[in-house]
């Protein structure tokens, strides 16, 4: 029994505990509604779909439900337990701070991957049809799955420092992302979701163009690694120096 | 404290007999001031907790953060005019709300935990309902606290832009006189969108104990239903034999989106022509307010409904 | 601002030790300049509620950082040290728990946590421990208070640690439990463990420890034999009852001597309050020789750890 048990069993219980509660079927039913709306886009019109899809993928799946699904799943994971106190319970045993930051990052990224990574995945593929959507759902899940693992760090170490660390991811997404980054284009350097749209746009083979992506490739990648490696690093230190609260 | 203090009915303290010592404990023979006083308490306090007033610096933070985030665009609009004069307007009153509603449902999703969930959380409100108190009193005491709360953000920034553009003219006077309608439009307008936003918010933190779930219920909402409403209204069929059927079904869905009801309900109030997808949908101005009453009921339903039924 | 003075023990081989520890919250002072050792045997933490047991407790156990001096486990601060984790244990006060485990899988995790070699056999040897096989097998969440509490001691003690920090251990429990309970920890403490429990239950800690810690408002009061912190006290009368061949006669030959601070005569006894121990005893032995009466029986009677802790927490 090495260390990857060890990593094992608190991956197991992270996901217990992301699944077996309410918030897991809420996710689930909101990753549906991007299918809903690409099913009604078949039946009412489907005209440029191609465009049409970029919207999709852009207006709710990427701006509004990954950074949700992945701030409530990252805040959660662990600040469920240091609100429930039940963290006390890994603190007082022999294992790397390291290897708990880990777990609880991989299970919230995971997740987030898995919802709404098929909730994009089949909703393109009901919008775009044939051989075209292919290339847009392989390039989109891979952009979801990088965003999710960033917004999923930055929730993890938000919620080792404040325990509104939800309201101050939700405030980061919606303002700083969604406000600001459209007012000042400097800021973009320093948003997720241009991360995520990076990403999927570079990899796109058919319509790289129809995403508003303003990052390269390269930039998508080294700043969200960047952010997410500095952000595991804050986590660690912060999770090794971790006091439990005496006072409520 | 009574005349004869602690420790009068003093005792041998090592003697193995029972004693009881007057610690000056007094029954409460004061007036019992009732359920209106009752009721004033817990608005006033809960307002006082929206914006983390008797709590701790860290609460403050986030719904004073929030309120000022939503007089930038006021500031920043009367300083260009100051500047540069009036050239250009991006910052309007009847597009003030499409600018920060976005801050409003933030500001909510922070507070309307506070007032809705946090009770339900430490198993509280047996303590409420036991007092003079009744179940509704209590739901609308709270819903009246982030209303109040809510028209502070909705109201103050806009009145700031009237009359700070009042202020940067040469003829203040005229302008206001001008512009005498103003301040109603402000008032009405900003009363529907903050009911509505109020009504939402209140209505999901009602629903669970949790602050988290609260916070992000409330926020997966507004967004996820803005998303929805825009998309299936950016839906259009193709042209048919029929070539005036450029209308759609599919663009008065407008109305599920919470964040273009409101938008669309100002724009009513102010009397400019609504944009892009409300344009598309072209409903009557007046439908939106209906809509924006219609979710407020709701909310307001529900947080009743809620509080009335809850085992507490 | 005088030195701090040098504790009157080697914290670098104590199991436990307290050096000068103090731990405040913004301007509230929970833990208060305490310096102490823990030895083998069972330690009884002993303070009115918000006295700063736990805070203490969670400082040993590393959860919280010392505002100023030390705390160490074995010599060294768990805080930095997450390998001490092999031979301590904590049960922390609060009632959390991991509800969507059953009993087996939340003492089968400690144990993996615990980089065990055979996590099965540990978990199902703590389950034994704290007998828990009935319900080992429901969810958590479904537990009453003492079954949960049960369960958090048995996955504490999943790794056979040499030093246990119990914050309240007994909570929650019924009395048939509590005695289970105290006989497992009786048991451990023979075998050379380091126990040290809190507890504002006196009956517990006077059953179980052979030494208290005892807390007032964040500062150590006394510590040691709880007998002998008693007979510290010498601006508290001592209470014995005498029972000898002739009450009246020796009642009226004590209350003629300065060191004694009354005398009642009950039934069937004498009831005698003393300014000091040990005086009391030589000198009543001296009288009943000088008055021709016997003695049958001297008893102290405020030796119970309930009067000292009274005596103490009052001032």
């Amino acid at each position: 029994m090495g260390r990857n048990g060890v990593f094992r069993q608190l991956f197991v219980l992270t996901m217990r505990q992301a699944l077996g509660r309410r918030r897991a079927v809420i996710a689930v039913l909101a990753g549906a509604i991007p299918v809903l709306v690409a099913v009604i886009y078949r039946l009412v019109s489907g005209e440029d779909p191609q465009g049409w899809s970029a919207d999709l993928l852009n207006g709710i799946v990427v701006t509004t439900l990954l950074p949700l699904v992945a701030l409530i799943f990252g805040t959660s994971v662990l600040g469920g337990e240091i609100e429930d106190g039940t963290i006390v319970y890994l603190l007082v045993r022999p294992v790397p701070r390291r290897e708990i930051v880990a777990a609880k990052i991989l299970v919230a990224a995971t997740t987030t991957t898995v919802i709404v990574g098929v909730s994009a995945a089949v909703a393109l593929l009901v919008s775009l049809p044939g051989s075209a959507g292919y290339g847009l759902v392989v390039a989109s899940v891979v952009g979801i799955a990088w965003g999710a693992l960033i917004y999923a760090t930055i929730a993890v170490v938000l919620s080792l420092f404040t325990t509104h660390a939800l309201i101050v991811g939700l405030i980061y997404v919606y303002l700083w992302e969604g406000v600001i980054a459209g007012l000042f284009a400097g800021t973009r350097l320093a948003s997720v979701h241009q991360y995520v749209l990076g990403v999927a746009a570079a990899l796109d083979p058919i319509q790289p163009s129809a995403l508003p992506a303003h990052l390269s490739l390269a930039g998508s990648v080294g700043l969200g690694a960047l952010v997410a490696g500095a952000a595991t690093v804050l986590a660690v230190w912060r999770l090794a120096g971790f006091e439990v609260a005496e006072r409520p | 404290m009574s005349a004869d203090g602690p420790g009068a009915v003093s005792a041998d303290r090592i003697g193995t007999s029972g004693s009881i010592y007057d610690l000056g404990y007094q029954r409460y023979r004061g007036q019992r001031l009732g359920r209106a006083y009752a009721f004033r308490s817990l608005y006033l306090h809960g307002l006082a907790a929206s914006f983390g007033i008797g709590r701790s610096t860290r609460s403050k933070v986030i719904p004073i953060g929030l309120f000022a985030i939503a007089l930038v665009p006021a500031l920043i609009e009367l300083g260009v005019t100051a500047l540069a004069g009036e050239a250009l307007r991006p910052v309007r009153l009847d597009n003030y709300f499409s600018l920060v509603g976005t801050v409003m449902v933030l500001f909510g999703a922070a507070v309307a935990p506070e007032l809705g969930s946090r009770d339900q959380r430490h198993h509280v409100l047996s303590l409420y309902f036991s007092r003079a108190l009744e179940r509704r009193d209590y739901a609308v005491a709270r819903l009246a606290a982030l209303l109040t709360a809510m028209l502070a953000i909705a109201l103050i920034p806009e009145f700031v832009l009237y009359l700070g553009t009042a202020l940067v003219r040469s003829d203040p006077v005229s302008y206001l006189s001008n512009n005498a309608d103003q301040p109603g439009l402000i008032l009405g307008s900003g009363i529907v969108v903050a009911l509505q936003v109020t009504g939402v918010a209140l209505a999901i933190a009602s629903l669970t104990p949790r602050r988290a779930y609260a916070t992000g219920g409330i926020v997966a909402y507004w967004f996820i239903a803005d998303g929805l409403g825009s998309l299936i209204a950016s839906i259009t069929p193709p042209p048919t034999a029929a070539a005036s059927q450029f209308t759609s079904w599919t663009h008065d869905a407008v109305l599920l989106s919470p964040s273009l009801v409101g938008d669309g309900a100002v724009r009513w109030f102010f009397g400019t022509a609504p944009e892009d997808a409300l344009a598309r949908a072209d409903l009557a101005g007046w439908v939106y307010v209906l809509a924006a009453l219609v979710y407020a009921a709701i909310g307001i339903a529900v947080v009743l409904r809620r509080f009335h039924r809850i085992a507490a | 601002m005088a030195e701090p003075s040098r504790p009157p023990f080697d914290p670098s081989t104590a199991p436990l030790a307290a050096v000068h520890a103090a731990r405040w919250y913004g301007n509230v002072v929970a833990v208060n300049d305490v310096t102490f050792a823990v030895g083998p045997g069972v330690t009884g933490l002993l303070g009115p509620n918000g006295a700063g047991k736990s805070t203490l407790l969670n400082m040993l156990a590393g959860l919280l950082a010392p505002s100023s001096g030390a705390v160490l486990v074995e010599g060294q601060p768990a805080r930095e040290h997450p390998a001490i984790y092999r031979h301590v244990a904590l049960a922390p006060e609060r009632d959390a728990a991991y509800g969507f485990l059953t009993g087996r899988e939340f003492a089968l995790l400690s144990a993996r946590l615990a980089r065990l070699p055979d996590p099965e056999a540990a978990a199902r040897r703590a389950i034994a421990l704290v007998d828990m096989e009935e319900a080992a097998d429901r969810p958590i969440a479904g537990y009453s208070k003492g079954m949960r509490q049960r369960v958090k001691l048995g996955a504490a003690l999943v790794h056979d640690p040499r030093i246990l920090l119990l914050d309240e251990p007994f909570n929650g429990m019924d009395p048939r439990q509590r005695l289970h309970m105290m006989t497992l920890l009786d048991g451990m403490a023979r075998e050379g463990r380091v126990i040290l429990f809190s507890s504002h239950i006196l009956e517990e800690v006077e059953r179980l420890a052979q030494q208290v810690l005892v807390m007032v408002a964040g500062r150590l009061a006394a510590a040691g034999d709880y007998r002998a912190i008693r007979r510290l006290m010498t601006d508290r009368p001592h209470t014995f009852t005498l029972r000898t061949s002739d009450d009246r006669a020796i009642a009226a030959r004590l209350l003629t001597e300065d060191a004694v601070l009354g005398v009642q005569i009950a039934n069937g006894g004498l009831d005698v309050r003393a300014a000091d121990y040990g005086s009391f005893t030589r000198l009543v032995a001296r009288v009943a020789a000088s008055a021709g009466v016997s003695l049958y029986e001297l008893r102290p009677t405020d030796e119970t750890l309930e009067s000292v802790f009274s005596y103490l927490v009052a001032g």
